[in-house]
């Protein structure tokens, strides 16, 4: 996998880069927006990571260039502006997801996953499995051991969300987007609290545990 | 308490009424009192020229009686009764005993007085009379009374009366048709920069007051408040430029500050170093969710009125509301109810921005309530547009800190021990600003918040 960074900031373009290759990518890191255009054009990559304000041409001038000519590589936007506003700007874009500064480098490597893992064609499965746990998904039942396992819609949804993505860190932010559409951090942590009453469904009963929590980052279903 | 934007409301006696209706009594008035001054004058007047013409008649006689004796006095008024009208003058000449010598009346009439002098008399019979008597004496022997009738003069007076009544109408209602010109294009000016006023209040910084090119008191008083805007915009200008600023120049450091936290992670053992390491992420990402909330406050409150809202329904977001914060309100023995099975009600809003100041207010509802309370939300249609309640049986937030509590970063004592950023209160009423809906918060039973949220 070949991600390339565009930033600026040469210690946060070093962060990233460093998660990146810890998580099994090569990374090529440019420093302004038109030698990233470059790259962007002329290398295959399968994400980029790219600062809204970059010196030499802007963040989003660089995504708009790139997508009238059909560059379709996922593009994960880092920016410091961090209003719904500009979300919604960076997003029309072109951008498939929005970061806003700080952000935690967990958090990044997280999205750029689930960013590559969207990105894929789906290939018409009716069924997603993680070792015993089975979610159907035309009749929307769980079963773990061929137990059924009754949840409620939004529960549903986290663990389709969560089986999706198996073997991957989902982080409370991305669950929040993604199930429940809140594009902020609500005061309260709610997600912990939805994620052990989805635990105490799935893993209660069974020896084995399927969601583990990762520290400092979020959730991951897998079988161990 | 209640945050309520100014709403364009027409006075019922608006100020340029009021200054047409006074300016037209004012009118009024001035035109009775010169009446008043003109027929007293005029009154006075005719007086004097009676008494004139009575006192030169009865002088005239005695001029006569002086020269040629009673033979020609007698004479001369045979000739002028004859000559002149009878009924408007009188002549009457008597002996010492008052018995008629010569005259046009057959006797001394009993309204006057048998000395010398002058005599009023009215009569108010069906044809009514009103003369002036003045009685002198000729030499020992002859009395003379002359007599003029002044009701002519009345009648005069009265005619002055009406032209000037008809004249008071006829300016009176050129005044009224005036007043209502005034009136209308004085109002329209002034609803014109009230208009102007309201929408810079809901945050259009860049509208002005439109200036005509008459340059009278209005326009003058329009020019000075579009200085006074410009320099306000100036100022926002500024406030919004600062906060940008901090922005992009915080938050870089920030990031290369939790990266690094992140970096020494996996290096520390587990163990103390670890847990300050996470507490120290933990705590920058705090700070930056204050952070964040204290610009998106800064944001909404010196920001436009967004115009590009779309509709959202209000009963979906309550529900996900609701969905979201269940197991949080289950794990503390609270329920979260229903008012009335929920209505579709649809404002125009950002769907992101109610969503959170939804969450604010129930996640306050369900922190500052008591265990095993209820939590009731409902939602109703109002004059505006949509009502929504959110109420807990919590201690409620004394009147007097109500205000205060949406200011950013206060915390009411009793709560200061509680998670919680002093922000939440202050971006639910920055978001409702920007929507131009309004808040209100009450002690009722517990806490009650109401946000009502227009539906256009």
């Amino acid at each position: 996998m070949r991600a390339l960074i565009i930033e600026d900031d040469h210690e946060v373009a070093d962060f990233v880069s460093q998660a990146l290759k810890e998580a099994g990518f090569i990374t090529d890191t440019v420093h302004d927006g038109r030698e990233g255009l470059y790259m962007a054009a002329n290398e295959d990559y399968d994400i980029i990571i790219l600062d809204r304000m970059l010196p030499g041409k802007d963040g989003l001038s660089v995504l708009k260039t790139l997508r009238s000519t059909d560059v379709m590589t996922p593009v994960l936007v880092l920016s410091a502006l961090g209003e719904v506003r500009h979300r919604i700007d960076g997003l029309r874009s072109g951008g498939d997801d929005y970061m806003v500064k700080p952000f935690s480098i967990a958090e990044l490597v997280a999205r750029v996953h689930v960013l590559l893992k969207r990105t894929l064609p789906t290939g018409g499965e009716t069924e997603l499995v993680v070792g015993e746990l089975k979610i159907d998904l035309l009749s929307r039942k769980a079963t773990r051991a061929g137990k059924e396992i009754d949840l409620k819609p939004k529960e549903y949804k986290l663990l389709e969300f969560m089986m999706r993505h198996a073997g991957q860190v989902v982080t409370r932010t991305i669950l929040l987007e993604q199930v429940w559409d809140y594009n902020f951090a609500p005061q309260t942590n709610v997600i912990d609290v939805h994620m052990s009453r989805l635990r105490n469904k799935i893993d209660k009963d069974f020896p084995t545990e399927l969601i583990h929590t990762i520290r400092g980052a979020g959730y991951c279903i897998r079988e161990d | 308490m209640k945050i309520k934007l100014p709403q364009l409301t027409i006075p019922r006696l608006s100020l340029a009424l009021k200054f047409a209706l006074s300016f037209g009594s004012i009118f009024i008035i001035t035109t009775f009192a010169f009446e008043g001054f003109v027929s007293e004058t005029s009154e006075h007047f005719m007086e004097k020229e009676i008494d004139t013409r009575l006192q030169t008649k009865s002088e005239d006689l005695s001029d006569v009686y002086e020269l040629g004796g009673i033979q020609l006095v007698q004479e001369l008024i045979k000739r002028r009764t004859e000559q002149e009208n009878s009924n408007t003058k009188i002549y009457l000449l008597t002996d010492a005993n008052y018995n008629k010598l010569s005259g046009n009346i057959s006797s001394w009439p009993e309204e006057v007085p048998k000395t010398p002098g002058w005599t009023e008399v009215e009569d108010e019979s069906d044809t009514p009379v009103e003369f002036k008597f003045l009685s002198v004496s000729l030499g020992e022997q002859y009395h003379l009374l002359l007599g003029l009738d002044t009701f002519k003069e009345e009648e005069l007076e009265d005619q002055v009366f009406l032209v000037f009544l008809g004249a008071l109408l006829l300016s009176l209602s050129g005044g009224i048709i005036a007043g209502i010109i005034l009136h209308k294009s004085l109002k329209k000016r002034l609803t014109l920069i009230n208009t102007t006023c309201s929408e810079i209040m809901l945050g259009r910084f860049s509208k002005r007051i439109p200036v005509s090119k008459t340059s009278d008191e209005i326009d003058v008083m329009a020019h000075t408040l579009n200085s006074m805007l410009d320099r306000i915009e100036t100022l926002m200008d500024g406030i919004r430029h600062v906060t940008d600023n901090i922005a992009h120049d915080l938050r870089t450091p920030l990031t290369r500050l939790h990266g690094r936290l992140e970096r020494l992670l996996p290096l520390a053992e587990n163990g103390s170093n670890r847990k300050h390491v996470e507490a120290a992420i933990s705590e920058v990402d705090q700070l930056l969710i204050t952070f964040a909330a204290l610009l998106s406050i800064t944001r909404l409150e010196t920001g436009e009125l967004e115009t590009n809202f779309k509709a959202i329904s209000l009963s979906d977001l309550i529900e996900d509301a609701i969905d979201i914060y269940e197991p949080i309100a289950e794990d503390k023995g609270q329920k979260i109810v229903l008012q009335d099975k929920l209505k579709d009600l649809t404002v125009l809003g950002d769907r992101d921005l109610i969503t959170q100041c939804f969450s604010n207010v129930l996640d306050n509802a369900l922190k500052y309530g008591p265990a095993d309370s209820t939590i009731t939300i409902d939602l109703s249609p109002s004059e505006t547009g949509a009502k929504v309640v959110i109420h807990d049986e919590g201690s409620g937030i004394p009147e007097a800190e109500q205000s205060k509590v949406l200011e950013r970063f206060y915390r009411v004592e009793s709560s200061r021990n509680l998670p919680g950023n002093g922000l939440g209160l202050s971006l639910v009423a920055a978001v409702i600003r920007i929507h131009n809906g309004q808040l209100k918060l009450e002690n009722n039973n517990g806490f009650q918040v109401e946000i009502t949220l227009p539906t256009k």
